[in-house]
C-alpha cells in the first residue's frame, strides 16, 4: 500500500505502455495515454490514476485532470482494473463510479452509491493506492471522487464504456492543460 | 496516595494538594499554559500509572479534543459535534447533545477541539458556524446563534474560550476565502457584542498608522530571513486596481482558541493564512493580519498591536498553534511577561506581551529545507516543513519554573506547485496543491526549548509526524501522544520515556489533567487525525495511580 509499491505500479504501467499499447495518438485530441494499458484478447484494461498528480484544480485531479477536461471510453463488458494513487500532502482521494450528475452534485460519497458493481475504492491517504476490479457495462458514467466537498470541487471525470469501440482511449475536451499523457 | 504526596512534596518541593484541580478552560487557564502544579504523579512514580477508565463515544472521524472538567464533571466534544457530559470519578455517562448540523465545509476533518463552561451553560461552536449553549445539568439547548455564513466555507472548528461575560472565538474557513475574524459574544444570550476582522478593510487605520492590509511590503521575516518577494510588481497589481477587493476573500482565519490575560484583559490570537493559500499573486501586499499573532482588547474588540511573523505568506506557513502566556527573560535578562507561540515555520517565538516586539526566535525544532523559495513555474519546489508545519494546531505546554516550552512537531518533505483559479463561493481556494514526495520518510517530534536563550534543551523524535499537543506537570513530566496509539510520559528536564500506554487508536489530542478525591488525573482523547491519516476511533482514556 505505501511507497514501493506506488513505485512498482508506475514502473509497471511505464513498461506496459512502451511494449503494449504504444502510446500512438490517433487524433491531435484522442489518444492512448502512457496510464491505460490493455490487452484485447483477455479483454482487460489497466488504468492508473494519480490524485494531486499536480496542482491543477487545487490538486483535486487524477493525473492532472478535471471535470470535463476528457473522456475516458473503454469497451463494453471488458473487465477493468482500475489502480488510484493519492500523492495529494493536504487530503484524502478516492474513486465512485456513479452516473452523471446534471443538477446537484453530491458533497459527499460512498461505495454504497457506486453504479457498476464494486466499482469504487475507500478513501486513500498520501503515498497510499488502492484498486478496483469490474465489468464494464454500457453506459455514461463518472469517476467521482467521494470524499466530502471533492467533486463538488470538480474532482471527477467523465468515464463511458462504449459497445462499439475495440480499444481504450482518451478524448481531451478542454485543451492547454498540464496533465498527464 | 498519602505516602507519595508526602514523597512528592519533598523531592519536588511544590505543594501537592488534596483539593479539587479543575480544567475549565481549553488550555487549563485562560494563559494556555497547560501545566499542572501538582506533583503527586512524578518521574519517580510515573510507572505506576495505570488506566482508572475509558469513555467511547462511538464518534469516528477526528478527535482532536483536549476535555474540560468542572465540578466533578467531564466535558467532551467530538467530530461532528456530539457534546457528552461523564462523571469525571468513573466515565459514566450524564447525558449527550447532538448539534443537528446545516450545511458543513471544512477542509481538515470534522474536528472540534472542545467546549467552554460558566455558570450553568456549557458552550461548543460547531462546524456549521454556530454557537450552542447546552445546560450543564441536564444537557438541554439553552440558546443558539449563527457566527457566519457556512455555505461560503465559515465553520468552527475550535473550542470557545469564556472570560467574565464573554464568548470570545475566532473562525476556520481561510481555505474557502472567507474574510476571518475574532467575535465576542454575551455569555447569557448569545448576542454578538463585537467583531475583529483579521483582514483590515482599506481604510483601516492600523496601530502602526498603515492603512488596509497591504502592510509596509516586508521584505524579511522576522528581520533575517529573504522572502524572495518581487516588491516592485506587487506595488504594480496593486496600483492597477484589479485586486482592490481581494481583502474580501483575504483569508486570515482564526481557528484555535484564544489565550487571555486576566491582569489586563487583552486577547491574544493566531491569525492562520491569507487566501488563496500559495497563489500569491492574487493578493498583492503583506496581507495583514494574516500568519501574525495579535493583541485585541477583550472589552471592545479594539487591536492593541500585531507581529506579522510571514508576510504575503505563499507557503502555508501560518499561525495556529494558541498563544502561551508565561514569564521569560527579555534582553536584558530581565524577566517579563511574554506571549509565546510556536509557527508551523517549526520556530518558537517569544514576544514582549505589551507591545508585541519579538524578543527571540529559538532554533529550529525541524529540517528547513527551500525554506521561503518561490517555485518553480510549471514545476514547483521541494520544501519543508510540508504543508502541515512545523508545529500545526498542536498546543504547548510550558514549565514555569524552568522556562522551558514543549513542541509537538511535524517533518514531513513535500512538493508544492502552484496554480491560480478564481474564487467562486464556498469552493477550495488554495491556488496550488501540495504533494508528497514518494520514499521520502517522514517523521515528527517533540522538542523541549528555553524560552530565555531560544536553545533547543532535547528532542524526542518518532516514526511518525506528530499533531496533538503536550502536558506538563509540576513533577517534572510532559505528557503527549503519537498516532500509532501510544500515549506516553517524558522526564521533561531529559526528554527521556517513562511511560507509556496504547490507547488503541491515534493520540493526537492535547491531554489534561484534573484533581479528583484527592487524587491527579490525567486524561486523554484516542481518536486518530484526518489531517495526517492517523487510525481513528473514539476513546477518552483517564489515568492516574490508585495507591
Amino acid at each position: 500500500m505505501k511507497n514501493n509499491s506506488i513505485v512498482r505500479n508506475i514502473l509497471f504501467i511505464f513498461v506496459v505502455s512502451t511494449t503494449s499499447s504504444c502510446s500512438s495518438l490517433i487524433k491531435p485530441n484522442v489518444f492512448e495515454p502512457s496510464w491505460i494499458s490493455y490487452n484485447k484478447e483477455k479483454k482487460q484494461v489497466n488504468i492508473e490514476l494519480v490524485a494531486a498528480w499536480n496542482a491543477n484544480n487545487n490538486g483535486y485531479n487524477f493525473n492532472g485532470y478535471f471535470q470535463d477536461d476528457i473522456t475516458i471510453t473503454v469497451p463494453a463488458d471488458w473487465l477493468v482494473n482500475m489502480t488510484l494513487i493519492n500523492l495529494d500532502g493536504n487530503a484524502p482521494h478516492s474513486i465512485v463510479i456513479t452516473e452523471p450528475y446534471t443538477d446537484d452534485i453530491p458533497d459527499e460519497l460512498t461505495g454504497e452509491f457506486a453504479v457498476l458493481h464494486r466499482a469504487y475504492t475507500d478513501s486513500i491517504y498520501a503515498n497510499e493506492s488502492a484498486e478496483m476490479k469490474f465489468k464494464a457495462k454500457a453506459g455514461d458514467y463518472w469517476l467521482f471522487c467521494g470524499v466530502k466537498g471533492h467533486g463538488i470541487n470538480g474532482m471527477w471525470s467523465m468515464f463511458k464504456v462504449d459497445k462499439n469501440i475495440s480499444n481504450p482511449f482518451v478524448k481531451i475536451l478542454q485543451t492547454g492543460k498540464q496533465i498527464r499523457r | 496516595m498519602k505516602k507519595y504526596l508526602l514523597i512528592a512534596s519533598l523531592l519536588f518541593n511544590t505543594p501537592v494538594s488534596a483539593e479539587p484541580l479543575e480544567w475549565p478552560s481549553y488550555g487549563g487557564d485562560l494563559g494556555q499554559s497547560r501545566y499542572v502544579n501538582d506533583a503527586s504523579i512524578n518521574t519517580e512514580n510515573v510507572s505506576h500509572l495505570k488506566l482508572k477508565w475509558m469513555f467511547q463515544t462511538g464518534i469516528v472521524g477526528s478527535f482532536e479534543n483536549t476535555p474540560i472538567v468542572k465540578d466533578g464533571v467531564m466535558y467532551v466534544t467530538t467530530p461532528y459535534n456530539h457534546l457528552y457530559a461523564l462523571n469525571a470519578r468513573n466515565g459514566e455517562r450524564l447525558w449527550r447533545y447532538k448539534h443537528k448540523l446545516g450545511t458543513t465545509i471544512y477542509c481538515c476533518g470534522p474536528n472540534s477541539k472542545g467546549a467552554a463552561i460558566a455558570g450553568n451553560l456549557v458552550i461548543m461552536a460547531t462546524l456549521d458556524a454556530m454557537l450552542v449553549a447546552i445546560d450543564k445539568d441536564t444537557g438541554k439547548l439553552v440558546w443558539e446563534t449563527t457566527i457566519a455564513d457556512s455555505e461560503q466555507g465559515y465553520s468552527e472548528t475550535g473550542a470557545p474560550i469564556i472570560y467574565q461575560d464573554k464568548i470570545i472565538i475566532g473562525v476556520a474557513g481561510a481555505e474557502y476565502g472567507i474574510r476571518g475574524f475574532i467575535s465576542a459574544y454575551d455569555l447569557k444570550t448569545g448576542a454578538l457584542l463585537w467583531r475583529w476582522h483579521t483582514i483590515p478593510e482599506p481604510d483601516q487605520v492600523q496601530p502602526d498608522g498603515t492603512k488596509g492590509w497591504t502592510g509596509i511590503f516586508t521584505e524579511k521575516a522576522d528581520g533575517i530571513n529573504d522572502l524572495h518577494r518581487d516588491i516592485a510588481a506587487e506595488k504594480a497589481a496593486i496600483a492597477s486596481g484589479e485586486f482592490d477587493n481581494a481583502w474580501e476573500h483575504g483569508g486570515g482565519s482564526s481557528w484555535m482558541p484564544v489565550t487571555i490575560d486576566t491582569a489586563t484583559g487583552h486577547i491574544y490570537a493566531t491569525i492562520g493564512n491569507p487566501a488563496p493559500d500559495l497563489d500569491g499573486s492574487l493578493r498583492p501586499g503583506d496581507n495583514r493580519w494574516s500568519a501574525s499573532m495579535v493583541s485585541l482588547d477583550s472589552q471592545t474588540g479594539k487591536m492593541i498591536w500585531g507581529y506579522q511573523y510571514l508576510p504575503h505568506d505563499v507557503w502555508d506557513l501560518d499561525a495556529a498553534s494558541p498563544p502561551i502566556l508565561t514569564t521569560a527573560k527579555d534582553k536584558q535578562d530581565k524577566d517579563i511577561a511574554v506571549a509565546v507561540h510556536a509557527g508551523k515555520t517549526g520556530w518558537v517565538y517569544v514576544h514582549d506581551r505589551k507591545t508585541g516586539d519579538l524578543i527571540r526566535r529559538s532554533d529550529p525544532m525541524v529540517e528547513h529545507k527551500n525554506l521561503f523559495v518561490k517555485p518553480t513555474p510549471g514545476k514547483g519546489t521541494e520544501m519543508l516543513p510540508g504543508a502541515n508545519g512545523g508545529v500545526n494546531w498542536s498546543p504547548g505546554a510550558v514549565d514555569p519554573r524552568t522556562h522551558h516550552v514543549f513542541y509537538s512537531n511535524l517533518h514531513q518533505p513535500m512538493h508544492y506547485e502552484v496554480r491560480s483559479v478564481p474564487w467562486r463561493k464556498g469552493r477550495l481556494w488554495l491556488g496550488g496543491a501540495f504533494k508528497v514526495i514518494p520514499g521520502e520518510k517522514q517523521s515528527g517530534n517533540v522538542s523541549a526549548v528555553n524560552l530565555d536563550s531560544g536553545k533547543i534543551n532535547w528532542q524526542y523524535t518518532t516514526d511518525q509526524p506528530m499533531i496533538g499537543g503536550t502536558l506538563a506537570t509540576a513533577g517534572n513530566l510532559l505528557f503527549s501522544g503519537e498516532s500509532n496509539g501510544y500515549f506516553f510520559a517524558l522526564d521533561s528536564r531529559t526528554g527521556k520515556k517513562l511511560w507509556q500506554f496504547q490507547a488503541g487508536a491515534g493520540v493526537n489530542a492535547a491531554p489534561m489533567a484534573y484533581r479528583i478525591d484527592g487524587k491527579l488525573h490525567i486524561a486523554v482523547a484516542a481518536g486518530g487525525n484526518a489531517q495526517i491519516n492517523a487510525p481513528r476511533g473514539g476513546t477518552v482514556a483517564v489515568f492516574t495511580i490508585e495507591k
